[in-house]
């Protein structure tokens, strides 16, 4: 897990990023950076902005004000679609599937579009089989069985299939919003330490939005805070938790979150 | 047990389909034909309904756009011959679909729905008014086209050729339905937005799929009018186009081969209701039993009940 230096080039990085809806503030002025490599955690109360920021990122949302800049590239004005081809990847806090295909055809399709191989009329999709194979690896990866539409999948395997398919487009940026919300307490621990290992063997870089304070400390090297759109205090997770202001702002999160 | 109740299913009525008309009536063969070319037609908009999970109400203008293909070439060109013929009333579908796709798969649900219903009866009421072009409101007669030098003899006869189309259209549809392609129209359906955040282009997978369907449902215009002998401005109309929804209804349009089940058994019931007065109260009422009873159509319907009968057998 390299890339924790402060020289290394940021990967993406933000300059006074804006994003209000009507009356409300969801980004307000934000400057973040993330160095390759690393997993930053963003937490806060509810409605501090932490998705409308991951979406400012990825193009879910369009900017009111600032710039978003890539790889050193000003990508504010790319689109979504081209976003994702360069290799901004999101995943959805509530699970965004495809309800009647399976698993194995869901992540075939994310392999067929990052080969640019989905307007291909012929064979059928069982004859790729390299395809295949490799979807097979990261159905085995992320512990969700191949055959069964997304619509049977229990919700953690769901969440587990939200996050796989966000991760076999082998994005340079995944973001993951809230991985862990509607699963229970109990399986909150086990859908984690399903989806981090595969982010940490493949040394992607990666922006989570997580409620639970035990996840934060344990896999992430930085979290930031975020309160009413503004970045509240960032550094290394242990450190932060002990400011009082933060444990303050987090008071809802940490008492419902028990640490 | 269930997918070989399936497969002995189907190879049993494509025998009958096979054999049958050397024994049938040759009204009956007629039928057969009708409802086969409906059910090309019907395969077709499933695929962009079914799969891609749009409803167009102007389908029938790909019907009429074959059908004209095939009049015009033949009245003002001379042209004879299904090789001719069929490629070009293709090229000739898809490129009307690519037209008014680029309108209509900007808008989704009911209002794709309206702006294809627009367009089929803007071309309904091009076609009748042009009286001097397109023979108005009387159509053009049409004899049917020759295949290779040969010329059909007989109800028979045509409805082999028609039969085999049918076979080749339903493969193509298959294989194009379980493509990558096919897949990717599908998680279009189920989630648009999902397919954005993969880096696809929605917009792109429902204009493909809508020219595809145009396409084949060209092919139909084809078969028809070489069938009926006649092109009419009909064809163009919402009538034609309700009549390919309510065959994928009916059939099932969850089902890859229920739409063409709908369609064969549509135009058996229409000839059979027909003789009495009031037939389309009867098939306004079949069409409220099918939706309250049997959603998934037919072939949805059947497959159910086998699904029931084979536990009871096992219990």
């Amino acid at each position: 897990m390299g890339g924790q230096s402060p020289a290394a080039a940021p990967i993406l990085n933000t300059a006074g990023v804006f994003k209000h809806f009507g009356e409300v503030h969801a980004v307000d002025g934000v400057d973040l950076s993330i160095s390759p490599g690393e997993v930053l955690s963003i937490v806060g109360p509810n409605g501090a902005g932490k998705t409308t920021l991951l979406k400012l990122l990825n193009g879910g949302h369009e900017l009111d004000r600032g710039q978003v800049f890539f790889l050193g590239e000003d990508i504010s004005r790319v689109s979504l679609v081209q976003r994702v081809n360069r290799g901004i990847v999101y995943s959805f806090q509530i699970p965004a599937l495809f309800e009647n295909l399976t698993a194995m055809e869901a992540v075939g399709l994310v392999l067929l579009a990052r080969r640019k191989k989905t307007v291909v009329f012929f064979p059928v999709m069982e004859k790729f089989t390299e395809i295949r194979k490799e979807a097979q690896e990261i159905l085995k990866m992320f512990n969700v069985p191949e055959d069964f539409p997304a619509n049977l999948l229990p919700h953690g395997q769901r969440k587990l299939l939200d996050a796989a398919m966000a991760f076999a487009y082998r994005p340079k940026l995944l973001l993951l919003d809230e991985p862990t919300s509607g699963v229970s307490t109990a399986e909150k621990a086990k859908v984690m330490d399903t989806i981090m290992p595969n982010i940490e063997k493949s040394n992607t870089t990666t922006v989570i939005v997580e409620h639970d304070m035990e996840i934060v400390l344990r896999y992430s090297q930085r979290m930031i805070v975020m309160d009413q759109g503004k970045i509240f205090a960032q550094g290394v997770p242990k450190e932060v938790m002990e400011n009082p202001k933060v444990r303050e702002v987090l008071l809802g999160i940490l008492a419902s979150g028990k640490t | 047990m269930l997918q070989r109740f399936y497969r002995t299913a189907l190879i049993v009525v494509l025998l009958i389909l096979i054999t049958g008309p050397i024994y049938f009536p040759s009204f009956v063969v007629y039928l057969l034909s009708y409802g086969l070319i409906m059910a090309i037609a019907a395969l077709a908009l499933n695929l962009l309904l079914g799969y891609t999970g749009l409803m167009s109400f102007g389908h029938g203008m790909f019907i009429g756009a074959g059908a004209y293909t095939v009049a015009l070439m033949m009245k003002y060109v001379g042209i004879h011959s299904f090789e001719v013929l069929l490629p070009l009333s293709i090229l000739i579908s898809a490129g009307l679909a690519a037209l008014v796709g680029c309108f209509c798969t900007r808008q989704i649900e009911i209002y794709f729905a309206m702006v294809t219903l627009a367009f089929g009866e803007l071309l309904f009421v091009l076609c009748s008014k042009f009286y001097g072009f397109t023979g108005g409101t009387d159509g053009i007669r049409v004899k049917i086209p020759t295949l290779f030098g040969y010329v059909f003899k007989g109800s028979v006869d045509f409805y082999y050729f028609v039969f085999s189309l049918f076979l080749l259209c339903a493969l193509a549809i298959w294989v194009i339905c379980n493509s990558p392609f096919g897949k990717a129209i599908q998680a279009v359906r189920d989630n648009a937005q999902r397919v954005e955040y993969l880096g696809l282009l929605v917009m792109k997978y429902r204009l493909i799929a809508f020219i595809i369907s145009g396409a084949f449902t060209g092919i139909a215009g084809v078969l028809m009018v070489s069938l009926t002998g006649h092109a009419v401005p009909e064809s163009f109309q919402v009538f034609t186009s309700i009549t390919i929804v309510f065959m994928v209804l009916l059939g099932g349009h969850t089902t890859f081969l229920g739409p063409a089940v709908g369609a064969i058994v549509f135009v058996f019931l229409q000839a059979w209701l027909k003789p009495l007065f009031f037939w389309q109260f009867f098939l306004g009422g079949a069409i409220i039993l099918l939706v309250v009873f049997l959603p998934g159509g037919v072939l949805g319907g059947i497959q159910l009940w086998a699904a029931k009968a084979l536990q009871r057998l096992r219990s």
